[in-house]
């Protein structure tokens, strides 16, 4: 007997979501309005990890450009294998790869540098492991950072699944912004995770808003950064244990006696 | 009228066929793909027991022979679907679909990801044929162009050519194979136990998602085993059609007894004098080794005996 399966652990063992410090669940998405070609590195900490590079087009082109940082350094146009449809021979997406990168949506085809649309985003996040990690972005023909997950700024957007049934905070560790969010499981979300709206939130360095979020497990929250924000939503309390069905139902066992003394 | 006649009775034929079963040993293994479900074998029987009947008719027929199932190893391999999470749509596109997309992460990967192992073996199949004794001529493969009759005979091994005499099955009746009554509980248990593993170290809360995983493979398993009531006769035809374990042992039945292994074989040409010192005066000191050829063997029964006839020369 056995399993082959491997399991993205990450999914439900992760309990700080950082914009600076990126993990499985979690991104940050910019926009790249200037057409060109932009190295990203990767970091965990202060330690780089690996480089990948994409470029912004002027013309129409993929409106999204995902980037997988949890597969630097890797092969150009390797996979992570938690991403959907990278299990068996049919994958049913474009793998348009290259440097640890993937693009979604309108995706072109595969090319060594994955290209966006100017007027598109760029989506950095973790598929798999600890995570940890965070991306700044310069363009090829100069050292200057246009954008670092650490800082996000005005018109950014960080998005998190939370999935643990459980009590969340949230900060901006660059301002006083604090809040809380509840998250309770419920099947029905469960089962259409991808058609439930995520619930949004303004994000600025004084507050949220709103500052108290119910959520579903599995469901997604996306903060609207409006000032420099770096977003910790952190757990705070174990997981509801799942509760039973119902009660047990009552058994009464009587002692039998013998017929003899039986009242009849 | 032939040179030479053999014969053996119903008795020596039986110690003939016995020679012959206890040499059988058959090693396999294999697969079929049945949707979401794998199925791969590996098996190996020996035969024992059985009796022969000599028949009037010139047909051998062979009863309650036993197959014995010494390993028949079952592995079935489940792909489990995938369990994704996020996916949701960030930046909607008003009546437009959408913008942005969170990336789906998902909980498994690998393909196929469930696999269990029945250990099936231990059984015994019961099988009888029918069939006509044949004779062959064998030329054998390894002996060397122009190599003389003595010096095939003295090789080692040695690379004579043979006659021989071989059981053409013109039937064969092979019972199928019928799982132990338990085998619904033996999938069960390997079901639960790998669930269990998986599951392991998980809080309660993760297995409320796992759960519905799981459900696929989980709903495979009842959807075509139909769990518990019909687990062995869909094992059963697992083994016996959808693999065609039935088939597969009857061609090598036919094969095994109609060519691989004769009953009894003759050699040819046949030695009936070794070397011996030459008594006469003068030399050569030794008269060489005699062999005769043997040419148009023939075989028939009646129900009494076997009869082997050919010529010399």
């Amino acid at each position: 007997m056995a399993i082959s399966a491997l399991i993205n652990r990450q999914v439900f063992t992760t309990r700080v979501f950082d914009s600076g410090a990126l993990t499985v669940l979690a991104s940050v998405i910019h926009q790249f309005a200037e057409p060109g070609l932009y190295y990203v590195t990767i970091r965990r900490g202060d330690a780089v990890l690996g480089t990948t590079r994409f470029e912004v087009v002027a013309e129409a082109g993929p409106t999204q450009l995902n980037l997988d940082l949890s597969v630097a350094g890797s092969p150009a146009g390797a996979r992570s294998p938690f991403l959907r449809s990278t299990r068996g021979a049919a994958a049913k997406d474009c793998d348009c790869g290259g440097h640890g990168a993937s693009a979604g949506r309108e995706v072109a085809a595969a090319a060594a540098t994955p290209t966006v649309s100017a007027k598109g985003y760029v989506q950095f996040f973790v598929s798999q492991g600890d995570g940890g990690l965070s991306a700044s972005v310069a363009r090829a023909d100069g050292d200057k950072v246009l954008f670092d997950t650490t800082t996000l700024g005005a018109s950014d957007l960080f998005a998190v699944s939370l999935i643990a049934p459980a009590t969340f905070s949230m900060a901006n560790k660059l301002g006083k912004a604090t809040g809380k969010i509840t998250v309770t499981f419920s099947k029905e979300v469960a089962r259409r995770l991808k058609t439930t709206a995520p619930v949004y939130v303004e994000a600025s360095k004084s507050a949220f808003a709103p500052n108290d979020i119910p959520l579903s497990s599995g469901q997604g929250i996306v903060f609207r950064v409006t000032e420099t924000a770096r977003i910790v939503v952190t757990q705070e309390t174990e997981p509801a244990q799942a509760t039973p069905g119902g009660r047990p139902g009552r058994r009464t066992f009587r002692r039998l006696r013998p017929l003899s003394q039986r009242k009849t | 009228m032939p040179h030479l006649t053999l014969a053996a009775n119903e008795k020596a034929f039986n110690k003939l066929f016995e020679a012959v079963r206890d040499n059988f040993v058959f090693e396999d293994s294999g697969s079929a793909s049945l949707g979401p479900l794998t199925a791969s074998y590996h098996l190996k029987v020996r035969l024992e027991n059985g009796s022969v009947e000599l028949r009037g008719d010139n047909t051998i027929k062979i009863d309650e022979l036993d197959i014995k199932w010494d390993i028949l190893d079952l592995t079935l391999s489940f792909d489990m679907q995938e369990r994704c999470f996020g996916g949701f749509c960030i930046i909607p596109i008003p009546f437009d679909g959408c913008a942005l997309e969170f990336p789906e992460v998902c909980l498994f990967s690998a393909n196929p990801d469930l696999t269990v192992t029945l250990p099936l073996g231990g059984i015994t199949s019961e099988a009888s044929a029918t069939g006509t004794l044949f004779t062959k001529y064998f030329v054998n493969p390894d002996r060397p162009p122009g190599m003389n009759d003595w010096d095939a005979q003295d090789a080692d091994p040695e690379l004579y050519n043979t006659w021989q005499v071989l059981l053409d099955l013109e039937s064969v009746d092979l019972d199928f194979i019928d799982v132990a009554d338990t085998v619904g509980d033996l999938l069960e248990d390997a079901v639960n136990a790998l669930v269990d593993t998986l599951l392991a170290g998980f809080p309660d809360f993760i297995k409320d998602f796992i759960k519905a995983a799981l459900g696929g493979a989980i709903d495979i398993l009842r959807l075509i085993l139909d769990i518990p009531d019909d687990i062995e006769e869909f094992i059963s035809d697992l083994l016996n059609t959808s693999l065609g374990l039935i088939d597969i042992l009857v061609q090598v039945f036919f094969q095994y007894f109609g060519s691989d292994s004769p009953l009894f074989e003759i050699e040819d040409p046949y030695p009936i004098l070794e070397a011996t010192a030459n008594p006469n005066d003068p030399p050569p000191p030794q008269l060489v080794p005699v062999k005769i050829p043997i040419r148009d063997l023939t075989v028939f029964n009646d129900d009494v005996e076997m009869v082997v006839q050919g010529n010399v020369g």
